[in-house]
């Protein structure tokens, strides 16, 4: 983090954070108060220092250690069977016992398909790998496994981080995570593979990959063709055409789609695409390893790219929310996945552009100077205003669990 | 002895162990309660010796890594056959007895089979709850078992009445389920809407399905289904999965294990009452049949005592290697850094091979530092290397991943790590075997391998290549350290190879380093300089006496080129 951002956090710190409602958060109204103090936060300072196992009793303590060790980012890890700072004070061993269910989504993994931008650097056109890839993922959580309270943050870069916060999500085993993750990956190969996704031909397809594809549907000819450009020269199209494993057809992919050089990508998607209907209506669907041929490459450019590591262990850290990204000085502000598609990454709250907002608002309205949250001033109010109703939908969850549960052991009772 | 629950012990007179109450009335036991009662010591040897042998069947034919393949009916098949193999002094052995159709349910030799079954059952029970490592082989060879009759009795049924035009018949299964307390409830879909809509989803894995087929579906908790879940096999909504009955015969499998592994550790607890009677007649059958057996396998994937230190993987690598190692090796070489996937790969064959921990750290860090920082390496990865060594985190000494692992590991991208046989494109593969080596027709037989998916065999096949002469198992390679011990065997027992690309070498010498050189032994690199220098030398002084001066310049530019 240069200079100038490390000068400035800790007023964003004191005034900006919104520790309270992030201390709400993390206890979800558990009815064990000690849910929250069992927590782990980690803090990466200045140079590179890691500072693990910290805890915290409430929001006031946490300021306090904000503002003393000035973290250039903060990690959120697991709820141990009890407080990690006091690791030392007893014997009994550290044990990570819950967590929320994590997704981390980087445009790192979309390397090699991406044409408009290398390495650290995103565009307007490629952070659309990332809206398509949250929504099928998002969906998927939603309608295949139930879960109801999922908070989507911005990493402050080039990617995103999901956040499955239901109580059942929480208390998944690693093997449970395990499954998930593998449920929901589907790009496999490493460095030595080009085919990526392989649909078995003589299956339908699980009805959640058919809700991944109409996602996809929706975006790909605008998207990969127009944006990305993959089929504008004869080499990038060629690369798609090579995926195919059927010999007789890909002769005849490439007779058709390569060897006419003055097309447009259009066109050429367009050939494509009837060139392999025809060829799999001739040969009656099933008996052709092609079948899927036209899925298999939409999935293998769009479908989400997940860092299987992240999700799979219930002691991972990851970037907590509202942190600010130590390069970009950008804010990690909440995601509201309903308009995911409004959201622009190059618009987001810079730590300096808050605090010259709050200047800005004090000048033109000193009435309101001192009665007036600071966030409120600035551009982060919505955001805080979203983690705020998602904190409320937590709570409220929790509330109803214990209500019902009340219930059924009162109907027991009589 | 008393297989129950009831901590007392009824006392007995030597050569005899209690077998009182039976209830063997169930083909198929979840074997939940352990049968009291009295049978002879001798009985109690030949049951052991059965129940080994069937066990043995499944150490070798695992159904679980076939996973969907077309072939499971042919594989059932094989186990089929080599379970009637199986000779036992009871006759037929109990489960070809109790897969005889033939018999009916109250047959007196279906009932000794399922007697037999169950007393082994628990019998080996106690001898294998301890340690880990055989409660381990006990519990997969368990499972695998009930595994293979549940399918037996479903799949396999299927066949032979496809055959005489009688209809599939998946009861065994719910039967399972209910007998057993499993608290799965099948459901059953109506005719509204709603429920055609959920069975048209729920059965997508099956192509043809017909509006009258009302088999029905478990729901069931996702985090109850997680192997259907792992492998998509199951429509989920909503948090449940919609589980076919053929496809519960997994989620039974899983519960059996978590049950055995429990019932296991309790009785561990317990196990001393029998240290010195029932244990060391079992510990003598065992050793007699499973460890010699095991222990030729082990010998083959060869723990050689051997020290391997940085500066000679480079050589070991083209020569020794498995493909799979070969190539996180040349991914390592070129990008300086590999992926945590192969690191942990990597990482434990180099241990396994003799790559001390002081050395994989250097030999690690040399390379990873050409692209990053120093600091950044001790913080970053120096922990998962000693973690490799046992030395951080859980402390196991971790042992180098078998084939079965690589293969079944899914390499994401950017990942070096997994077997070149599947998870290489067959350009990627065409290439690198070229580059080793294989001929057109080799070729050919490999990339067949590897559309039947028979990886190991594939690779098998490739070590022929490397060592036309030496001879390994049929089932091919297995373990990528058995590949590395079996090819540095090779070499030692058939040195003649090295002769031929000493010949070679001594004619390329003075070329460019090419890899096939770097196969030459450190020492005997030195006398080949030294005697390439004595020739260079005594050139020198011939042109030197002939005094022509051309001659003279053009050696010694050789030379310089040489040192």
């Amino acid at each position: 983090m240069g200079n100038d951002a490390l000068d400035m956090l800790p007023l964003y710190y004191k005034i900006l954070f919104p520790s309270k409602l992030f201390v709400r958060w993390l206890s979800y109204s558990e009815s064990d108060e000690t849910y929250f103090k069992r927590r782990e936060l980690s803090f990466t300072l200045a140079g590179d220092i890691y500072l693990r196992y910290q805890s915290f009793p409430d929001d006031t303590e946490l300021v306090k250690a904000l503002l003393s060790k000035l973290p250039v980012k903060i990690d959120i890890g697991a709820v141990f069977n009890k407080e990690p700072r006091d690791n030392r004070k007893t014997m009994d061993v550290l044990i990570p016992l819950e967590r929320e269910l994590i997704f981390d989504i980087d445009m790192d993994d979309y390397d090699d398909i991406r044409t408009c931008c290398k390495g650290p650097e995103i565009c307007k056109n490629c952070w659309r790998f990332i809206v398509i890839a949250a929504k099928i993922l998002n969906a998927a959580l939603i309608e295949d496994f139930g879960f109801k309270n999922i908070l989507w943050v911005y990493s402050g870069r080039r990617g995103i981080h999901g956040w499955i916060c239901d109580k059942r999500a929480r208390r998944l085993t690693t093997e449970a995570r395990s499954a998930i993750v593998d449920y929901l990956s589907l790009i496999e190969g490493g460095e030595f593979k080009s085919k990526r996704v392989t649909l078995p031909a003589n299956k339908n397809l699980h009805p959640s990959i058919t809700r991944a594809l109409d996602i996809i549907e929706k975006e790909f000819e605008d998207f990969m063709v127009k944006d990305q450009k993959i089929f504008d020269t004869v080499e990038s199209a060629s690369k798609i055409v090579d995926l195919c494993t059927d010999p007789e057809l890909k002769t005849s992919l490439r007779n058709k789609v390569l060897k006419t050089p003055h097309r447009t990508g259009l066109e050429r998607w367009k050939c494509l695409e009837k060139a392999v209907e025809l060829h799999v209506k001739e040969r009656n669907y099933t008996r052709t390893h092609a079948r899927y041929f036209l899925d298999e490459i939409k999935l293998q450019l769009c479908y989400p790219r997940l860092d299987v590591n992240v999700s799979r262990g219930i002691n991972h850290l990851l970037k907590a929310p509202f942190c600010v990204h130590p390069k970009t000085h950008r804010v990690c502000v909440p995601v509201d996945i309903a308009n995911i598609k409004k959201f622009d990454p190059f618009t987001v709250p810079t730590i300096d552009q808050l605090l010259s907002q709050i200047d800005a608002h004090d000048a033109l309205q000193p009435e309101e100077k001192d009665n007036k949250e600071s966030y409120a001033k600035t551009d982060l109010a919505q955001s805080i205003g979203l983690f705020r109703k998602f904190v409320v939908l937590c709570e409220k969850e929790a509330i109803m669990q214990r209500s019902s549960e009340q219930r059924s052991t009162e109907s027991l009772t009589w | 002895m008393e297989f129950g629950s009831t901590p007392k012990r009824s006392k007995l007179d030597s050569g005899h162990v209690n077998v009182a109450h039976e209830d063997f009335s169930d083909d198929l036991p979840f074997y939940s309660f352990p049968p009291t009662g009295k049978i002879d010591l001798i009985e109690v040897d030949d049951m052991v010796n059965e129940r080994l042998s069937i066990l043995e069947v499944f150490e070798e034919l695992k159904i679980s890594e076939i996973g969907q393949s077309k072939n499971l009916a042919d594989h059932l098949g094989t186990i089929r056959e080599r379970l009637k193999q199986i000779e036992s002094k009871f006759g037929d052995n109990f489960i070809t007895t109790l897969h005889a159709r033939t018999l009916g349910a109250h047959n007196t030799l279906k009932k000794d089979a399922r007697r037999r079954d169950q007393i082994s059952h628990f019998l080996l029970r106690l001898y294998f709850c301890h340690p880990q490592e055989k409660k381990t082989w006990f519990v997969n060879r368990e499972t695998e078992l009930l595994r293979y009759r549940l399918l037996e009795e479903t799949v396999g049924k299927a066949a032979t009445n496809a055959l005489s035009g009688q209809k599939n018949d998946s009861s065994v299964v719910a039967q399972m389920i209910l007998k057993n307390n499993l608290n799965y409830e099948p459901i059953h879909l109506g005719n509204s809407d709603y429920d055609r809509d959920l069975r048209r989803k729920a059965s997508f894995n099956n192509l043809f399905v017909t509006n009258d087929d009302k088999s029905p579906f478990y729901r069931i908790l996702f985090e109850d289904a997680l192997d259907v879940v792992r492998m998509r096999k199951a429509y989920l909504q909503d948090g449940y999965a919609y589980v076919s009955t053929h496809d519960m015969i997994s989620l039974i499998c899983t519960k059996f294990r978590q049950e055995l592994n429990t019932a296991l550790s309790r009785l561990n607890m317990r196990r001393s009452d029998e240290e010195h009677r029932l244990l060391p007649i079992i510990n003598n059958i065992y050793l007699k049949k499973i460890a010699s057996a095991r222990k030729l396998k082990a010998d083959a994937s060869g723990k050689l005592k051997e020290v391997v230190t940085p500066d000679m993987i480079d050589n070991l690598a083209l020569e020794h290697f498995p493909p799979c190692m070969e190539s996180i090796h040349l991914n390592l070489r070129k990008n300086h850094h590999i992926k945590y996937g192969g690191r942990l790969h990597y990482g434990l064959f180099l241990k396994g091979i003799g790559l001390s921990l002081e050395d994989a750290v250097k030999f690690f860090r040399d390379e990873f530092i050409q692209k990053l920082a120093p600091e950044k390496f001790d913080k970053e990865y120096r922990y998962g290397i000693r973690y490799n060594y046992g030395k951080e985190g859980k402390k196991v000494d971790f042992s180098p991943y078998g084939c079965e692992k690589i293969i079944n590991s899914t390499p994401g991208v950017g990942d070096a790590h997994g077997c070149p046989f599947k998870h290489f494109d067959w350009t990627n593969l065409k290439k690198f075997l070229v580059r080793k080596g294989v001929g057109d027709e080799v070729l050919q037989n490999i990339e067949s391998l590897v559309e039947e998916k028979n990886y190991s065999k594939a690779c098998g096949i490739y070590f022929t290549v490397r060592h036309p002469s030496h001879q390994i198992s049929d089932e091919g390679i297995t373990h990528p350290n058995t590949f590395y011990a079996e090819s540095r065997k090779a070499l030692q027992r058939n040195p003649k190879r090295e002769d031929l690309i000493l010949e070679d070498e001594i004619d390329h010498f003075t070329g460019s380093f090419l890899p096939e050189e770097e196969t030459l032994n450190q020492d005997l690199l030195k006398l080949l300089k030294f005697l390439k220098l004595l020739k260079l030398l005594n050139q020198w002084i011939q042109a030197k006496w002939n005094r022509n001066l051309h001659q003279l310049i053009q050696t010694s530019l050789q030379s310089k080129n040489l040192l």
